[in-house]
């Protein structure tokens, strides 16, 4: 295990200052974002000693593609999850740690996963790019965006729904993008773990058990439907039991 | 405190959102928190809470268990929401602090716990005629609280915690720019004008026109992004100008083009620190 060590919040602060006012300055000769080393001498940023440790024993396999099935996004989440034991969610919402990360230890990854190209993208898709897909600002930066933090969140989501394997949880989030984004893009129903247990037991069941493919309009319906119920049903108080019968209801309605 | 968004029912909701009741009815929530830290030094946040339910149709179905009380807790920050039901009107929930950061959301609301039961409502506008009755399932609210905050990264939000001034050698030397996407605005400035900055930050009779100039401005791009519904009510500065909003009755504006409109807002937002001190030490010095 070595201690991180993480750029500091003012050097957070200076890439995206430096992503607006002169985006290019980030990118290398070989057109992708240069390296941490690279960036931190010419920029003046400071990196400083942190309480987070990483296993440098454990790597995360680099995509072999750009389709979904060939990104092993699955297998990374749990490799990310070994490499920072330890890691608490009130700790992983420190932006250091992914900036660092996403342009240090993991750059190569990164670059693969979440390309910025200088051939492709003007100035203001390098900065946005850069801003939600090296740093990670905002909740759904972490949990989407930073190819590094969006593998430990979605490790931690998998884990976090009691009464059900967290590998059958791993099959249906890491099944399909739009799936996955529907689901945790909708935050007033996957918080309820209630409701998203009996649900990912179904997708299970109908796309993996079945393997009927998966219908991108009818879960968009699923997932709207019952985030409208949510809002207006106690659903926190619902136990299991009524909580499956309840959430068979709503897609049996969607079908 | 933050005000829960208005949702619409098809039966009677006692709440300060609506008005159904007309009798003085009230449901409302107090929150205290406090960290504990246990002798294997874990530390966890215990929030107490104590609910004022005052109608008695609602009183009697909680008393005979046709209905409960449910708390949810909310950290968008760290995907936490738990449910808390009880048949009590005060309790304590204790709540790992690894697993919350940033601010926490606290509401409570009176739920149905059976299916099929009736109730005969009173207390209610008149819209709803003479002894309005209506048939409910579990899980159906009877009364919703208004939304507890907590934020447990400051104990007082104090401006000075919400806007960060930094030198940037990016920016052009006369420049400054506005960045909204952390929990504080950060104020980029070029060399110049953080020299400039400085001066008038040190000297107390000037320091004044940075609330008419800098941090109005900075105010100003944070209402205009609250008006855009843009994604920053998670972000601490949000929260605090919103309740804050809220507080003094104004209104964020519905057009976030109406840059009259946001900047009115932070004028009077900062008004105390600003146009009124001004004016105030000014006339002082004529009075003296």
């Amino acid at each position: 295990m070595k201690t991180l060590e993480l750029l500091t919040t003012e050097s957070v602060l200076e890439l995206k200052s430096i992503s607006s006012a002169r985006p290019a300055s980030l990118i290398g000769d070989d057109g992708g974002v240069k390296p941490l080393a690279t960036l931190v001498a010419e920029f003046g940023l400071t990196l400083t000693q942190s309480r987070f440790s990483l296993d440098e024993t454990v790597s995360i396999r680099i995509p072999d593609g750009a389709n979904w099935s060939e990104n092993h996004d699955r297998e990374n989440s749990t490799r990310i999850a070994r490499a920072l034991a330890g890691m608490s969610p009130a700790r992983a919402t420190d932006e250091r740690i992914w900036a660092t990360l996403a342009l240090g230890e993991f750059a190569e990854y990164s670059n693969v996963r979440r390309p910025i190209d200088r051939a492709k993208d003007s100035d203001a898709a390098i900065e946005s790019k850069f801003k939600h897909m090296r740093l990670a600002s905002s909740n759904r930066d972490r949990w989407r965006e930073n190819p590094i933090s969006r593998l430990w969140w979605l490790n931690y989501y998998v884990h976090s729904i009691e009464g059900i394997d967290p590998e059958i949880v791993r099959e249906v989030l890491f099944l399909n993008a739009d799936l996955q984004s529907n689901l945790l893009g909708r935050p007033g129903v996957a918080g309820y773990r209630v409701v998203v247990g009996p649900l990912i037991e179904h997708l299970h069941s109908e796309h993996i058990k079945n393997a009927t493919p998966f219908n991108r309009d009818r879960f968009r319906e699923i997932m709207k439907e019952l985030d409208f119920l949510v809002g207006r049903l106690a659903v926190g108080a619902m136990d299991k039991a009524v909580a499956s019968e309840w959430v068979a209801t709503v897609i049996e309605r969607c079908n | 405190m933050i005000l829960t968004r208005r949702r619409s029912f098809t039966y009677p909701i006692l709440s300060d959102q609506s008005n159904d009741y007309i009798d003085g009815s009230v449901f409302d929530l107090e929150v205290e928190s406090h960290v504990v830290e246990s002798a294997s030094q874990v530390q966890s946040i215990v929030l107490s809470y104590k609910i004022r339910l005052s109608n008695p149709v609602l009183v009697d179905a909680l008393l005979d268990k046709n209905a409960q009380i449910l708390v949810e807790v909310n950290c968008a920050a760290t995907w936490f929401r738990m449910s808390h039901c009880s048949a009590s009107l005060e309790d304590e929930i204790s709540i790992p602090a690894s697993l919350l950061d940033g601010a926490a959301y606290i509401s409570a609301s009176l739920v149905v716990a059976r299916d099929d039961f009736e109730i005969e409502f009173s207390g209610l506008h008149s819209e709803y005629g003479r002894n309005f009755r209506y048939n409910f399932d579990t899980g159906m609210p009877l009364a919703i609280s208004s939304q507890y905050s907590i934020e447990l990264e400051f104990a007082e939000v104090a401006l000075r915690n919400l806007i960060h001034i930094r030198k940037s050698v990016s920016e052009r030397h006369d420049a400054f720019s506005i960045d909204l996407s952390s929990n504080q605005i950060v104020v980029n400035m070029g060399i110049n004008f953080h020299a400039a900055w400085g001066i008038l930050y040190a000297n107390e009779e000037q320091k004044p026109l940075l609330y008419i100039s800098i941090y109005k401005d900075c105010v100003a791009s944070a209402v205009q992004a609250l008006a855009s519904n843009e994604e920053v009510e998670e972000f601490l500065w949000a929260r605090t100008f919103r309740e804050k909003i809220e507080l003094l009755n104004l209104k964020i504006p519905s057009d976030p083009t109406d840059w009259n409109a946001c900047n009115e807002i932070a004028l009077t937002l900062l008004g105390e620190k600003g146009v009124r001190k001004i004016v105030n030490s000014a006339a002082q010095v004529v009075g003296a």
